[in-house]
């Protein structure tokens, strides 16, 4: 089976650009200086991406000041609320805040690279837990979320779901979502990546999603599930964005193997880590790479 | 003793000129001239918050950059490896611990003696940032590459232990003991990490009874937005802690009452101060000072001893804008004094 590999989640920037922020926030350049920097931080992540050879290119989404940001400034009803922390992690988002049913106003295609072969999307879920969403629906942001997909014309879509965990208890909201996104788009290559939990007490659920592959961090698998995923492909985050020491190549390829041989999917991508924005740039292009290595079999 | 002694928490905004010129001319507040910004900010905080009217201030870590990186600059076996965002265009320099953490120099004193120049250390209370949090608020690489295999849960949770000693012994105990030294003697050791790790609450009391256990200050223990519950009883065991200084406000619904947890305290039988979290930081919405009272009226009768309160926001505000938070506090202090007549 052709291993396939693809960043899947937000990029960090590289320092030039975090201080290029700094200085546009204290008005030191202008916002033609900065989108130029932005471009050319987003030309060196799509050339790190290509020179591993993956298989979806992304860009890094370097404009995205957290998973929910575009959305609380290109769609109708939503805006950006107080910080609130992002799961486990140093770092905050803005909770996004409805006022009514979202829908998109302003222009997708300016927070994605033009060269973008993978849509890398908060989950519906996700976005109805983490955002202040009283009154309006799951579908109702599945719904926003498919405009954003249809602008896109991008046929690899990703959906971000750390907040599907082992306590989660609304699958039948879950699956109404995932069963109208792919109504709306039958054709595209759809993936839900949960993170970081276990996903073993949870995966008869995760399959019963109409999704063409199931990702998850392939540290938390336990190989003893019972559960075969040979009905759908598997996602494995393999790197770990907690330490920056080099990762252990051959133990990463033997996991993978053995995750592979026991639930012998239809496909088999490996990723970063969704989280690999925990880490300064240069450090996760060193987690690239092992990408690149496993894909090739220098291990 | 008066009840309901008001305090401030930990960080506000770094001023900017502008900022110190309208608020200190508004409050009419007596800024001393510095040549050097971080000392004019200093002096302008502990101001701004005196005028307000605390009871316990600190200057709003002014001459700390990030509450992590500001200790791990003088910390021998730790390097900063690059930025990592905090929020929106917000980034702090992360470390990661390549050696055994050992203090360069304790990093508080000078901050402290400053301060003491300009405000009487009877109403101070200094944050220092415990040892659970700077562990996990840096990568391991050290502890982990020690380990047999560093993708094992067994493995990172011992190197995690590993650290979190270290870092006690070796940083922040000394870093308190030259505090003190300097005439420290209310100390709040923040460990925000606690809350979204209330698991390892064993681990970060250990990590702050290693700090300091034998110490003479009044030390509290800073933690937010955490399910707090299921710290009990292992928070308890950190017997060296005068004061739980929690935020409350911030989970506050119609339907659901944040102080009802306070009872747990009642059940464990356990009498010490509650540093209580009145202000959301997180909002633009001020709390009037009715709602500031019937907090602490709520969290009084769930205690049944009013005399264990002392009020302030649930965090650090350095989020808001200075008019939000100026508003807020000078609420609080009146919601406090309400309180007082009230009960």
């Amino acid at each position: 089976m052709k291993t396939k590999t693809t960043l899947i989640g937000l990029f960090p920037r590289p320092e030039y650009l975090v201080q290029a922020t700094r200085d546009y926030d204290r008005k030191r350049i202008s916002q033609d200086k900065l989108d130029e920097i932005f471009e050319l931080a987003e030309r060196q992540v799509l050339h790190t991406e290509r020179i591993y050879s993956f298989d979806t290119i992304t860009g890094g989404y370097l404009k995205w000041q957290d998973i929910f940001r575009p959305f609380t400034e290109i769609w109708c009803n939503t805006k950006a609320g107080p910080l609130t922390r992002f799961f486990e992690t140093n770092t905050f988002y803005r909770q996004p805040i409805f006022s009514g049913a979202p829908k998109l106003e302003g222009n997708f295609n300016d927070w994605i690279s033009e060269y973008a072969s993978r849509l890398i999307l908060p989950g519906p879920y996700t976005f109805k837990q983490l955002a202040k969403s009283d009154n309006i629906s799951i579908v109702d942001i599945a719904s926003a979320l498919g405009q954003c997909i249809e602008r896109s014309r991008i046929d690899h879509i990703q959906f971000q779901e750390p907040s599907i965990n082992h306590m989660t208890k609304d699958w039948h909201q879950i699956r109404i979502a995932y069963d109208w996104i792919n109504d709306a788009f039958p054709d595209i290559h759809k993936t839900i990546w949960t993170y970081p939990n276990d996903i073993c007490p949870i995966i008869e659920q995760l399959k019963n999603l109409p999704v063409s592959v199931i990702g998850f961090d392939m540290f938390q698998y336990c190989t003893d599930v019972k559960t075969s995923l040979s009905d759908v492909g598997i996602g494995l985050s393999c790197v770990d964005p907690t330490v920056t020491i080099p990762e252990n190549l051959s133990y990463i390829q033997t996991l993978i193997d053995q995750i592979v041989d026991h639930s012998q999917p239809n496909e088999l991508w490996i990723g970063a880590n969704p989280q690999l924005d925990l880490l300064p740039y240069d450090s996760a292009v060193n987690k690239l790479k092992v990408l690149g290595d496993i894909k090739y079999g220098v291990v | 003793m008066e009840l309901f002694e008001t305090q401030e928490i930990g960080s506000l905004p770094k001023p900017t000129l502008e900022d110190m010129a309208i608020y200190g001319s508004k409050l009419k507040l007596d800024l001393l001239e510095f040549e050097d910004i971080t000392q004019k900010r200093s002096d302008f905080n502990l101001k701004f918050l005196k005028s307000i009217g605390l009871n316990y201030i600190f200057d709003g870590e002014a001459h700390r950059i990030e509450m992590a990186e500001h200790p791990y600059r003088s910390i021998v076996g730790a390097n900063f490896i690059g930025h990592v965002r905090s929020f929106d265009n917000k980034y702090f320099r992360k470390a990661s611990v390549v050696n055994v953490p050992i203090i360069r120099n304790p990093y508080h004193s000078d901050e402290y003696k400053f301060i003491t120049r300009l405000c009487n250390d009877s109403v101070l209370k200094i944050p220092v940032t415990g040892a659970y949090t700077l562990a996990e608020w840096a990568y391991n690489d050290y502890y982990i590459s020690q380990e047999n295999n560093q993708y094992s849960r067994y493995s990172r949770k011992n190197a995690q232990v590993n650290l979190v000693h270290a870092l006690a012994r070796n940083v922040i105990r000394p870093t308190i003991e030259d505090l003190i030294r300097h005439g420290a003697h209310r100390i709040q050791i923040d460990e925000p990490a606690l809350g979204t790790h209330p698991d390892e609450t064993i681990l970060a009391v250990k990590g702050f009874e290693e700090s300091v256990k034998g110490l003479d200050a009044d030390f509290s223990i800073h933690i937010c937005y955490s399910d707090y519950a299921k710290m009990f009883p292992a928070i308890l065991e950190a017997k060296s802690c005068k004061e739980w200084t929690w935020e409350f406000a911030n989970r506050e619904t119609s339907l659901y009452d944040p102080y009802s947890i306070l009872e747990l305290f009642k059940e464990y039988k356990d009498n010490r101060r509650i540093g209580l979290g009145v202000l959301d930081v997180h909002i633009n919405t001020i709390e009037s000072a009715e709602t500031v009272c019937d907090r602490i009226l709520r969290a009084s009768k769930y205690l049944d001893n009013p005399e264990l309160i002392r009020v302030n926001p649930d965090c650090g505000l350095r989020t808001r804008s200075w008019n939000v938070i100026h508003q807020k506090l000078s609420n609080m202090v009146i919601g406090a004094s309400l309180a007082r007549k009230t009960i």
